[in-house]
Protein backbone atom coordinates (compact mmCIF):
# COMPACT_ATOMS: atom_id res chain seq x y z
CA UNK A 1 0.00 0.00 0.00
CA UNK A 2 2.69 2.62 1.10
CA UNK A 3 4.40 1.93 -2.57
CA UNK A 4 0.64 2.78 -4.12
CA UNK A 5 0.29 5.77 -1.98
CA UNK A 6 4.05 7.08 -3.05
CA UNK A 7 2.99 6.70 -6.95
CA UNK A 8 -0.29 8.31 -6.61
CA UNK A 9 0.79 10.76 -4.06
CA UNK A 10 3.62 12.41 -6.60
CA UNK A 11 1.11 12.00 -9.50
CA UNK A 12 -1.60 14.20 -7.29
CA UNK A 13 0.77 16.93 -6.26
CA UNK A 14 2.62 16.95 -9.87
CA UNK A 15 -1.23 17.59 -10.84
CA UNK A 16 -1.08 20.31 -8.49
CA UNK A 17 2.12 21.98 -9.31
CA UNK A 18 0.81 21.68 -13.13
CA UNK A 19 -2.15 23.22 -12.53
CA UNK A 20 -0.22 26.51 -10.08
CA UNK A 21 2.24 26.89 -13.35
CA UNK A 22 -0.47 26.68 -15.92
CA UNK A 23 -2.25 29.71 -13.62
CA UNK A 24 0.56 31.34 -13.49
CA UNK A 25 1.04 34.69 -15.28
CA UNK A 26 4.07 37.45 -14.76
CA UNK A 27 1.64 40.56 -15.22
CA UNK A 28 -1.41 39.66 -13.61
CA UNK A 29 -3.99 42.07 -11.96
CA UNK A 30 -5.05 42.05 -8.74
CA UNK A 31 -8.37 40.82 -9.75
CA UNK A 32 -6.76 38.11 -11.68
CA UNK A 33 -4.48 36.56 -9.22
CA UNK A 34 -7.12 37.22 -6.30
CA UNK A 35 -11.09 36.22 -8.44
CA UNK A 36 -9.37 34.99 -11.30
CA UNK A 37 -10.56 37.28 -13.24
CA UNK A 38 -14.36 36.90 -12.39
CA UNK A 39 -14.07 34.37 -15.40
CA UNK A 40 -14.85 30.73 -13.78
CA UNK A 41 -17.33 28.07 -16.04
CA UNK A 42 -19.34 25.94 -14.88
CA UNK A 43 -17.56 22.39 -14.63
CA UNK A 44 -14.22 23.99 -12.66
CA UNK A 45 -16.91 26.06 -10.76
CA UNK A 46 -19.33 23.12 -9.66
CA UNK A 47 -15.94 20.79 -8.73
CA UNK A 48 -14.35 23.96 -6.86
CA UNK A 49 -17.42 24.79 -5.29
CA UNK A 50 -18.01 21.21 -3.97
CA UNK A 51 -14.06 20.46 -3.00
CA UNK A 52 -14.49 24.05 -0.77
CA UNK A 53 -17.96 22.65 0.41
CA UNK A 54 -16.88 19.16 1.50
CA UNK A 55 -13.98 18.76 3.71
CA UNK A 56 -12.79 15.33 5.10
CA UNK A 57 -16.30 15.52 7.34
CA UNK A 58 -18.00 13.94 3.91
CA UNK A 59 -14.82 11.33 3.80
CA UNK A 60 -14.77 10.35 7.58
CA UNK A 61 -17.73 12.31 9.59
CA UNK A 62 -20.55 11.22 7.25
CA UNK A 63 -20.22 7.36 7.05
CA UNK A 64 -19.48 7.86 10.60
CA UNK A 65 -22.61 9.67 11.38
CA UNK A 66 -24.28 7.52 9.11
CA UNK A 67 -22.82 4.59 10.82
CA UNK A 68 -23.88 5.61 14.40
CA UNK A 69 -26.72 7.91 13.88
CA UNK A 70 -28.58 6.04 11.11
CA UNK A 71 -30.34 7.29 7.93
CA UNK A 72 -31.20 10.74 9.21
CA UNK A 73 -28.00 12.12 8.77
CA UNK A 74 -29.19 12.10 4.61
CA UNK A 75 -31.86 14.89 6.29
CA UNK A 76 -29.19 16.36 7.78
CA UNK A 77 -26.55 16.76 4.89
CA UNK A 78 -28.35 16.14 1.74
CA UNK A 79 -31.69 17.60 1.76
CA UNK A 80 -30.03 20.75 3.34
CA UNK A 81 -27.54 20.97 0.39
CA UNK A 82 -30.77 20.54 -1.34
CA UNK A 83 -32.26 23.79 0.09
CA UNK A 84 -28.76 25.41 -0.45
CA UNK A 85 -28.40 24.92 -4.38
CA UNK A 86 -32.09 26.97 -4.48
CA UNK A 87 -30.13 29.34 -2.71
CA UNK A 88 -27.28 30.01 -4.67
CA UNK A 89 -29.71 30.81 -7.61
CA UNK A 90 -31.83 33.06 -5.56
CA UNK A 91 -28.88 34.52 -3.48
CA UNK A 92 -26.55 34.83 -6.28
CA UNK A 93 -28.61 36.74 -8.81
CA UNK A 94 -28.63 39.52 -6.57
CA UNK A 95 -25.05 39.70 -4.80
CA UNK A 96 -24.23 39.27 -8.47
CA UNK A 97 -26.16 42.61 -9.58
CA UNK A 98 -25.43 44.54 -6.64
CA UNK A 99 -21.50 43.25 -7.59
CA UNK A 100 -22.16 45.17 -11.22
CA UNK A 101 -22.37 48.31 -9.57
CA UNK A 102 -19.85 48.09 -6.57
CA UNK A 103 -17.03 45.87 -7.69
CA UNK A 104 -15.82 43.08 -5.72
CA UNK A 105 -12.55 42.40 -3.72
CA UNK A 106 -13.96 40.46 -0.87
CA UNK A 107 -17.27 40.24 1.09
CA UNK A 108 -16.12 42.11 4.45
CA UNK A 109 -15.01 45.18 1.27
CA UNK A 110 -18.37 44.70 -0.68
CA UNK A 111 -20.68 44.78 2.96
CA UNK A 112 -18.92 48.44 3.58
CA UNK A 113 -19.30 50.00 0.49
CA UNK A 114 -22.71 48.84 0.32
CA UNK A 115 -23.40 50.00 4.26
CA UNK A 116 -21.76 53.06 3.76
CA UNK A 117 -20.00 52.08 6.77
CA UNK A 118 -17.32 50.14 8.32
CA UNK A 119 -18.78 48.34 11.07
CA UNK A 120 -20.35 45.41 8.45
CA UNK A 121 -17.43 44.54 6.58
CA UNK A 122 -15.60 44.17 10.28
CA UNK A 123 -18.31 42.07 11.75
CA UNK A 124 -18.42 39.79 8.96
CA UNK A 125 -14.32 39.38 8.88
CA UNK A 126 -14.15 38.97 12.61
CA UNK A 127 -16.83 35.91 12.39
CA UNK A 128 -14.80 34.97 9.16
CA UNK A 129 -11.56 35.01 10.88
CA UNK A 130 -13.09 33.24 14.20
CA UNK A 131 -14.85 30.59 12.52
CA UNK A 132 -12.22 30.27 10.08
CA UNK A 133 -8.82 29.66 11.54
CA UNK A 134 -10.25 26.84 14.11
CA UNK A 135 -11.55 25.33 10.69
CA UNK A 136 -8.55 25.39 8.55
CA UNK A 137 -6.67 24.29 11.80
CA UNK A 138 -8.35 21.26 12.56
CA UNK A 139 -8.12 20.12 9.30
CA UNK A 140 -4.06 20.79 9.09
CA UNK A 141 -4.13 18.90 12.18
CA UNK A 142 -6.15 15.88 11.03
CA UNK A 143 -4.11 15.71 7.96
CA UNK A 144 -0.18 16.04 10.12
CA UNK A 145 -1.90 13.77 12.44
CA UNK A 146 -2.64 11.26 9.75
CA UNK A 147 0.35 11.24 7.77
CA UNK A 148 2.85 11.01 11.41
CA UNK A 149 0.80 7.29 11.68
CA UNK A 150 0.83 6.21 8.38
CA UNK A 151 4.64 7.14 8.13
CA UNK A 152 5.27 6.08 11.49
CA UNK A 153 8.38 7.87 13.12
CA UNK A 154 9.43 9.31 9.37
CA UNK A 155 8.82 12.94 10.86
CA UNK A 156 6.94 14.38 13.79
CA UNK A 157 3.72 15.96 13.38
CA UNK A 158 4.55 18.98 13.17
CA UNK A 159 7.13 18.78 10.48
CA UNK A 160 4.11 17.30 8.16
CA UNK A 161 1.63 20.26 9.17
CA UNK A 162 5.01 22.80 8.28
CA UNK A 163 5.20 20.35 4.66
CA UNK A 164 1.25 20.75 4.24
CA UNK A 165 0.95 24.64 4.80
CA UNK A 166 3.96 25.05 2.24
CA UNK A 167 2.41 23.14 -0.13
CA UNK A 168 -0.45 25.57 0.19
CA UNK A 169 1.21 28.37 0.15
CA UNK A 170 3.47 27.49 -2.79
CA UNK A 171 0.98 27.00 -5.07
CA UNK A 172 -1.43 29.50 -4.47
CA UNK A 173 1.46 32.13 -4.28
CA UNK A 174 2.83 31.32 -7.72
CA UNK A 175 -0.87 30.35 -9.05
CA UNK A 176 -3.41 32.47 -6.78
CA UNK A 177 -6.83 32.13 -6.84
CA UNK A 178 -6.87 30.00 -10.50
CA UNK A 179 -4.30 27.44 -9.28
CA UNK A 180 -7.03 26.94 -6.19
CA UNK A 181 -9.69 26.64 -8.42
CA UNK A 182 -7.83 24.36 -11.01
CA UNK A 183 -6.21 22.42 -7.62
CA UNK A 184 -10.18 22.28 -6.50
CA UNK A 185 -11.45 20.34 -9.76
CA UNK A 186 -8.38 18.28 -8.88
CA UNK A 187 -9.68 17.33 -5.85
CA UNK A 188 -13.47 17.31 -6.29
CA UNK A 189 -12.83 14.75 -9.09
CA UNK A 190 -10.38 12.57 -6.59
CA UNK A 191 -13.06 12.57 -4.22
CA UNK A 192 -16.06 11.49 -5.86
CA UNK A 193 -14.06 9.14 -7.87
CA UNK A 194 -12.56 7.39 -4.69
CA UNK A 195 -15.87 7.61 -2.41
CA UNK A 196 -17.37 5.73 -4.96
CA UNK A 197 -14.97 2.74 -5.02
CA UNK A 198 -14.96 2.31 -1.18
CA UNK A 199 -18.61 2.30 -1.75
CA UNK A 200 -19.15 -0.43 -4.07
CA UNK A 201 -16.78 -2.48 -2.46
CA UNK A 202 -19.19 -2.06 0.69
CA UNK A 203 -21.91 -3.12 -1.35
CA UNK A 204 -20.39 -5.87 -2.93
CA UNK A 205 -19.12 -7.44 0.17
CA UNK A 206 -23.02 -8.19 1.07
CA UNK A 207 -23.47 -8.88 -2.17
CA UNK A 208 -26.20 -6.49 -2.65
CA UNK A 209 -28.03 -3.10 -1.75
CA UNK A 210 -31.07 -5.16 -0.22
CA UNK A 211 -28.76 -7.64 1.81
CA UNK A 212 -26.63 -4.38 3.07
CA UNK A 213 -29.91 -3.16 4.42
CA UNK A 214 -31.14 -6.04 5.40
CA UNK A 215 -28.27 -6.90 7.72
CA UNK A 216 -28.65 -3.33 9.53
CA UNK A 217 -31.86 -4.56 10.45
CA UNK A 218 -30.91 -7.46 12.05
CA UNK A 219 -28.39 -5.47 14.00
CA UNK A 220 -29.83 -2.23 14.66
CA UNK A 221 -33.22 -1.24 13.35
CA UNK A 222 -33.16 1.91 15.08
CA UNK A 223 -30.07 3.11 12.19
CA UNK A 224 -33.02 2.92 9.75
CA UNK A 225 -35.02 5.72 10.72
CA UNK A 226 -35.11 9.09 12.69
CA UNK A 227 -34.17 10.48 15.15
CA UNK A 228 -32.00 7.15 15.30
CA UNK A 229 -30.44 4.44 18.05
CA UNK A 230 -28.84 7.95 20.09
CA UNK A 231 -31.42 10.64 19.34
CA UNK A 232 -29.67 12.94 17.45
CA UNK A 233 -31.65 13.81 14.79
CA UNK A 234 -34.85 15.31 16.18
CA UNK A 235 -36.91 17.69 14.40
CA UNK A 236 -35.21 20.39 16.24
CA UNK A 237 -31.81 19.76 15.06
CA UNK A 238 -32.41 19.05 11.53
CA UNK A 239 -34.36 22.31 11.59
CA UNK A 240 -31.08 24.15 12.91
CA UNK A 241 -28.88 22.33 10.48
CA UNK A 242 -30.98 22.65 7.50
CA UNK A 243 -30.70 26.73 8.22
CA UNK A 244 -27.56 26.73 8.86
CA UNK A 245 -26.39 24.38 5.43
CA UNK A 246 -28.66 26.67 3.56
CA UNK A 247 -27.09 29.83 4.24
CA UNK A 248 -23.48 28.65 3.72
CA UNK A 249 -23.06 30.55 0.53
CA UNK A 250 -24.36 34.03 1.81
CA UNK A 251 -22.35 32.98 4.93
CA UNK A 252 -19.10 31.51 4.13
CA UNK A 253 -16.90 33.81 2.55
CA UNK A 254 -14.66 31.25 0.44
CA UNK A 255 -18.07 30.03 -1.17
CA UNK A 256 -19.91 33.41 -1.67
CA UNK A 257 -16.67 34.62 -3.50
CA UNK A 258 -17.04 31.26 -5.49
CA UNK A 259 -20.76 32.20 -6.78
CA UNK A 260 -19.44 35.75 -7.61
CA UNK A 261 -16.26 34.85 -9.55
CA UNK A 262 -18.61 32.53 -12.35
CA UNK A 263 -18.17 33.83 -15.50
CA UNK A 264 -22.03 34.86 -15.38
CA UNK A 265 -25.66 33.78 -14.46
CA UNK A 266 -26.01 30.91 -17.01
CA UNK A 267 -22.80 29.59 -15.82
CA UNK A 268 -23.68 29.84 -12.33
CA UNK A 269 -27.19 28.10 -13.14
CA UNK A 270 -25.24 25.34 -14.45
CA UNK A 271 -23.08 25.34 -11.61
CA UNK A 272 -25.91 24.99 -8.90
CA UNK A 273 -27.34 22.32 -10.87
CA UNK A 274 -24.80 20.14 -10.95
CA UNK A 275 -23.80 20.79 -7.24
CA UNK A 276 -26.93 19.65 -6.44
CA UNK A 277 -26.32 16.11 -8.17
CA UNK A 278 -22.74 16.10 -7.03
CA UNK A 279 -23.89 16.47 -3.40
CA UNK A 280 -26.46 13.84 -4.10
CA UNK A 281 -23.67 11.51 -5.84
CA UNK A 282 -21.10 11.96 -2.99
CA UNK A 283 -23.61 11.80 -0.18
CA UNK A 284 -25.38 8.63 -1.30
CA UNK A 285 -22.00 6.73 -1.34
CA UNK A 286 -21.10 7.30 2.36
CA UNK A 287 -24.95 6.05 3.17
CA UNK A 288 -22.96 2.84 2.40
CA UNK A 289 -20.07 3.06 3.48
CA UNK A 290 -22.09 3.85 7.08
CA UNK A 291 -24.12 1.46 7.07
CA UNK A 292 -21.33 -1.11 6.21
CA UNK A 293 -19.74 -0.04 9.03
CA UNK A 294 -22.98 -0.35 10.69
CA UNK A 295 -23.12 -4.02 10.27
CA UNK A 296 -19.04 -4.98 10.27
CA UNK A 297 -17.70 -2.73 13.32
CA UNK A 298 -21.05 -1.73 15.18
CA UNK A 299 -18.75 -0.79 18.89
CA UNK A 300 -15.73 0.16 17.00
CA UNK A 301 -14.44 3.81 17.95
CA UNK A 302 -14.78 6.40 14.82
CA UNK A 303 -10.73 5.86 14.27
CA UNK A 304 -10.91 2.13 14.32
CA UNK A 305 -14.09 2.04 11.97
CA UNK A 306 -12.78 4.57 9.18
CA UNK A 307 -9.51 3.23 9.41
CA UNK A 308 -11.05 -0.60 8.41
CA UNK A 309 -13.52 0.55 6.31
CA UNK A 310 -11.30 3.45 4.17
CA UNK A 311 -8.25 1.63 4.13
CA UNK A 312 -7.70 -2.05 5.09
CA UNK A 313 -10.75 -3.81 3.89
CA UNK A 314 -9.79 -2.18 0.42
CA UNK A 315 -7.76 -2.99 -2.41
CA UNK A 316 -4.39 -1.80 -1.81
CA UNK A 317 -4.65 0.70 -4.80
CA UNK A 318 -8.15 1.55 -3.26
CA UNK A 319 -7.11 2.18 -0.02
CA UNK A 320 -3.75 4.34 -1.36
CA UNK A 321 -6.31 6.11 -3.15
CA UNK A 322 -8.77 7.30 0.06
CA UNK A 323 -5.28 8.42 1.56
CA UNK A 324 -4.93 10.56 -1.55
CA UNK A 325 -8.43 11.35 -1.45
CA UNK A 326 -8.50 12.59 2.68
CA UNK A 327 -5.19 14.61 1.70
CA UNK A 328 -7.39 15.83 -1.23
CA UNK A 329 -10.44 16.65 0.75
CA UNK A 330 -8.40 18.66 3.53
CA UNK A 331 -6.33 20.50 1.23
CA UNK A 332 -8.49 21.97 -1.26
CA UNK A 333 -11.32 23.26 1.62
CA UNK A 334 -7.99 24.38 4.00
CA UNK A 335 -6.54 26.07 1.32
CA UNK A 336 -9.73 28.06 0.08
CA UNK A 337 -10.88 29.35 3.61
CA UNK A 338 -6.82 30.29 4.13
CA UNK A 339 -6.76 31.89 0.80
CA UNK A 340 -10.63 33.75 1.30
CA UNK A 341 -9.13 35.02 4.72
CA UNK A 342 -6.54 36.71 2.44
CA UNK A 343 -9.28 37.86 0.31
CA UNK A 344 -11.54 39.35 2.82
CA UNK A 345 -8.00 41.01 4.32
CA UNK A 346 -7.45 42.57 0.81
CA UNK A 347 -11.11 43.65 0.88
CA UNK A 348 -10.36 46.00 4.09
CA UNK A 349 -7.25 47.43 2.53
CA UNK A 350 -6.37 50.64 1.09
CA UNK A 351 -4.31 51.64 -2.21
CA UNK A 352 -3.05 50.74 -5.05
CA UNK A 353 -3.94 47.51 -6.24
CA UNK A 354 0.06 46.94 -6.48
CA UNK A 355 0.09 47.58 -3.08
CA UNK A 356 -2.84 45.88 -2.09
CA UNK A 357 -1.77 43.24 -3.77
CA UNK A 358 1.84 43.27 -2.35
CA UNK A 359 0.49 43.23 1.06
CA UNK A 360 -1.83 40.26 0.66
CA UNK A 361 0.62 37.63 -1.21
CA UNK A 362 4.57 36.56 -0.86
CA UNK A 363 6.46 38.96 -3.20
CA UNK A 364 7.71 37.44 -6.42
CA UNK A 365 11.32 37.75 -4.96
CA UNK A 366 11.92 41.43 -4.51
CA UNK A 367 13.01 40.29 -0.60
CA UNK A 368 9.61 40.20 1.58
CA UNK A 369 9.23 36.15 0.76
CA UNK A 370 9.59 35.60 4.67
CA UNK A 371 8.57 39.36 5.70
CA UNK A 372 6.17 39.71 8.45
CA UNK A 373 4.50 42.62 6.57
CA UNK A 374 2.65 40.05 4.62
CA UNK A 375 -0.33 40.46 6.64
CA UNK A 376 -2.57 37.68 4.63
CA UNK A 377 -0.06 35.33 5.79
CA UNK A 378 -1.13 35.85 9.23
CA UNK A 379 -3.87 33.79 8.69
CA UNK A 380 -2.41 31.03 7.37
CA UNK A 381 0.31 31.04 9.90
CA UNK A 382 -2.52 31.94 12.50
CA UNK A 383 -4.45 28.58 11.70
CA UNK A 384 -0.86 26.57 11.39
CA UNK A 385 0.09 27.91 14.92
CA UNK A 386 -3.58 27.61 16.10
CA UNK A 387 -3.19 23.54 15.14
CA UNK A 388 -0.94 22.86 17.60
CA UNK A 389 -2.89 24.23 20.56
CA UNK A 390 -5.82 21.89 19.37
CA UNK A 391 -5.71 18.89 21.58
CA UNK A 392 -8.45 15.86 20.26
CA UNK A 393 -8.25 12.83 19.44
CA UNK A 394 -8.70 13.37 15.68
CA UNK A 395 -11.26 11.11 13.51
CA UNK A 396 -8.02 10.74 11.13
CA UNK A 397 -5.55 9.34 13.51
CA UNK A 398 -6.57 5.72 12.91
CA UNK A 399 -5.03 3.08 15.34
CA UNK A 400 -2.62 1.29 13.45
CA UNK A 401 -2.29 -2.18 15.36
CA UNK A 402 0.84 -3.35 16.21
CA UNK A 403 2.47 -6.42 15.81
CA UNK A 404 1.39 -8.80 18.14
CA UNK A 405 -1.69 -6.77 19.41
CA UNK A 406 -4.30 -9.48 20.12
CA UNK A 407 -6.85 -6.56 21.67
CA UNK A 408 -7.15 -5.51 17.78
CA UNK A 409 -8.17 -9.45 16.65
CA UNK A 410 -10.22 -9.11 19.23
CA UNK A 411 -11.95 -6.06 17.86
CA UNK A 412 -12.07 -6.79 14.47
CA UNK A 413 -11.52 -10.26 13.60
CA UNK A 414 -12.39 -10.21 10.07
CA UNK A 415 -9.02 -7.85 9.85
CA UNK A 416 -5.87 -9.82 9.91
CA UNK A 417 -2.96 -8.98 12.60
CA UNK A 418 0.19 -7.66 11.05
CA UNK A 419 3.02 -9.91 12.37
CA UNK A 420 6.34 -8.11 11.35
CA UNK A 421 9.54 -9.08 12.79
CA UNK A 422 11.70 -6.33 11.43
CA UNK A 423 11.47 -3.41 13.76
CA UNK A 424 10.94 -0.43 11.09
CA UNK A 425 8.35 -2.45 9.73
CA UNK A 426 4.82 -0.60 9.79
CA UNK A 427 2.96 -3.43 9.72
CA UNK A 428 1.06 -2.44 5.85
CA UNK A 429 3.54 -5.42 4.02
CA UNK A 430 1.93 -7.86 6.10
CA UNK A 431 -1.55 -7.17 5.25
CA UNK A 432 -0.72 -6.25 1.65
CA UNK A 433 0.12 -9.89 1.82
CA UNK A 434 -3.19 -11.23 3.23
CA UNK A 435 -6.48 -9.95 1.47
CA UNK A 436 -9.18 -8.91 4.06
CA UNK A 437 -12.15 -11.25 3.37
CA UNK A 438 -14.51 -8.45 4.44
CA UNK A 439 -18.01 -11.15 3.57
CA UNK A 440 -16.87 -12.64 7.01
CA UNK A 441 -19.36 -10.75 9.80
CA UNK A 442 -18.40 -10.50 13.45
CA UNK A 443 -19.49 -13.50 15.02
CA UNK A 444 -21.96 -11.90 16.92
CA UNK A 445 -23.43 -9.68 14.52
CA UNK A 446 -26.48 -11.27 14.72
CA UNK A 447 -26.96 -10.96 18.40
CA UNK A 448 -27.54 -6.84 17.45
CA UNK B 1 -42.71 38.30 -20.55
CA UNK B 2 -40.56 39.59 -17.22
CA UNK B 3 -43.33 40.56 -15.11
CA UNK B 4 -44.79 36.34 -15.75
CA UNK B 5 -41.17 34.97 -15.72
CA UNK B 6 -41.05 36.70 -12.37
CA UNK B 7 -44.41 35.75 -11.01
CA UNK B 8 -43.68 31.93 -11.48
CA UNK B 9 -39.76 32.28 -10.11
CA UNK B 10 -41.58 33.70 -6.69
CA UNK B 11 -44.13 30.79 -6.79
CA UNK B 12 -40.90 28.35 -7.55
CA UNK B 13 -39.28 29.87 -3.89
CA UNK B 14 -42.77 28.93 -2.43
CA UNK B 15 -42.23 25.49 -3.46
CA UNK B 16 -39.15 25.69 -2.41
CA UNK B 17 -40.00 26.60 1.23
CA UNK B 18 -42.81 23.83 1.30
CA UNK B 19 -40.49 21.52 0.36
CA UNK B 20 -38.34 22.49 3.26
CA UNK B 21 -41.15 22.50 5.34
CA UNK B 22 -42.21 19.17 4.37
CA UNK B 23 -39.05 17.70 5.28
CA UNK B 24 -39.30 17.95 8.59
CA UNK B 25 -43.09 16.69 9.42
CA UNK B 26 -43.67 12.53 10.26
CA UNK B 27 -44.06 12.51 6.07
CA UNK B 28 -40.72 12.19 5.56
CA UNK B 29 -39.39 12.14 8.55
CA UNK B 30 -41.62 9.39 10.93
CA UNK B 31 -40.34 8.59 14.07
CA UNK B 32 -39.02 4.89 14.17
CA UNK B 33 -40.27 3.61 11.29
CA UNK B 34 -38.25 2.60 8.52
CA UNK B 35 -41.26 0.78 6.22
CA UNK B 36 -42.77 1.00 3.39
CA UNK B 37 -39.11 0.46 1.68
CA UNK B 38 -38.81 1.18 -1.76
CA UNK B 39 -35.94 -0.37 -3.53
CA UNK B 40 -34.59 -2.03 -0.71
CA UNK B 41 -33.90 1.70 1.02
CA UNK B 42 -35.86 2.23 3.97
CA UNK B 43 -38.50 5.04 3.93
CA UNK B 44 -37.06 8.21 5.38
CA UNK B 45 -33.97 7.40 2.93
CA UNK B 46 -35.87 7.31 -0.05
CA UNK B 47 -38.02 10.18 0.93
CA UNK B 48 -34.96 12.06 1.66
CA UNK B 49 -33.80 11.42 -1.34
CA UNK B 50 -36.96 12.40 -3.48
CA UNK B 51 -36.89 15.40 -1.15
CA UNK B 52 -33.09 16.25 -2.37
CA UNK B 53 -34.12 15.67 -6.13
CA UNK B 54 -37.12 18.14 -6.02
CA UNK B 55 -34.88 20.84 -4.68
CA UNK B 56 -32.47 20.15 -7.39
CA UNK B 57 -35.65 19.76 -9.98
CA UNK B 58 -37.12 23.16 -8.82
CA UNK B 59 -33.52 24.88 -8.82
CA UNK B 60 -33.47 23.79 -12.89
CA UNK B 61 -37.10 25.42 -13.38
CA UNK B 62 -35.59 28.14 -11.26
CA UNK B 63 -32.38 28.27 -13.74
CA UNK B 64 -34.78 27.80 -16.93
CA UNK B 65 -37.37 30.67 -15.81
CA UNK B 66 -35.40 33.24 -13.91
CA UNK B 67 -35.98 36.86 -14.67
CA UNK B 68 -32.59 37.51 -14.70
CA UNK B 69 -31.60 34.64 -17.16
CA UNK B 70 -29.31 36.38 -20.10
CA UNK B 71 -28.01 39.90 -18.53
CA UNK B 72 -24.92 39.04 -17.85
CA UNK B 73 -23.74 36.95 -20.93
CA UNK B 74 -21.09 38.13 -22.79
Amino acid sequence: MITWLIILGSLFILALLAASVKSYKKKRTLDEYMLAGFNIGPIIGVLTFAAALFSAFIFMGMPDMFRTDGVGAWIFLAVSDGGMVFLIIWFGYHIRKKVKTTGFRGVSGFLTGLYEHKLPGYLFFITAFLFLVPYAAIQIRGISIFFSATFEGALPEWSWAVIIVGIMLIYAEIGGFRAIVFSDAIQGTVLLVVIWLIGITCIRSFGSVESLFSAVERVKPELLSVPGPNGLFTVQFLIASFIAIVLIPATQPQLTTRVVVIRNFRSLSRMAVSLGIFAILIILSTVFIGMYGAVMYPDATTADFLASALLFDQKEIVGALAMVGLFAACLSTTNAQIFALGTELRSMMKGSDRTVLRNTRIDDGSGSVFGCADKAKTSTIGAFLFSFRIDYPSPVAFPYPAPGDRSFQDRFPALPLPCCRNSRCTGLEEIDKKPVDVRRLPDDWQAG
Amino acid sequence: MKTQRKSIFWILILAALILGCITFTPLVIPYGKHEPALFHFPYTLWTGLIVTLLFVLVTWIATCIHPGKGEDES
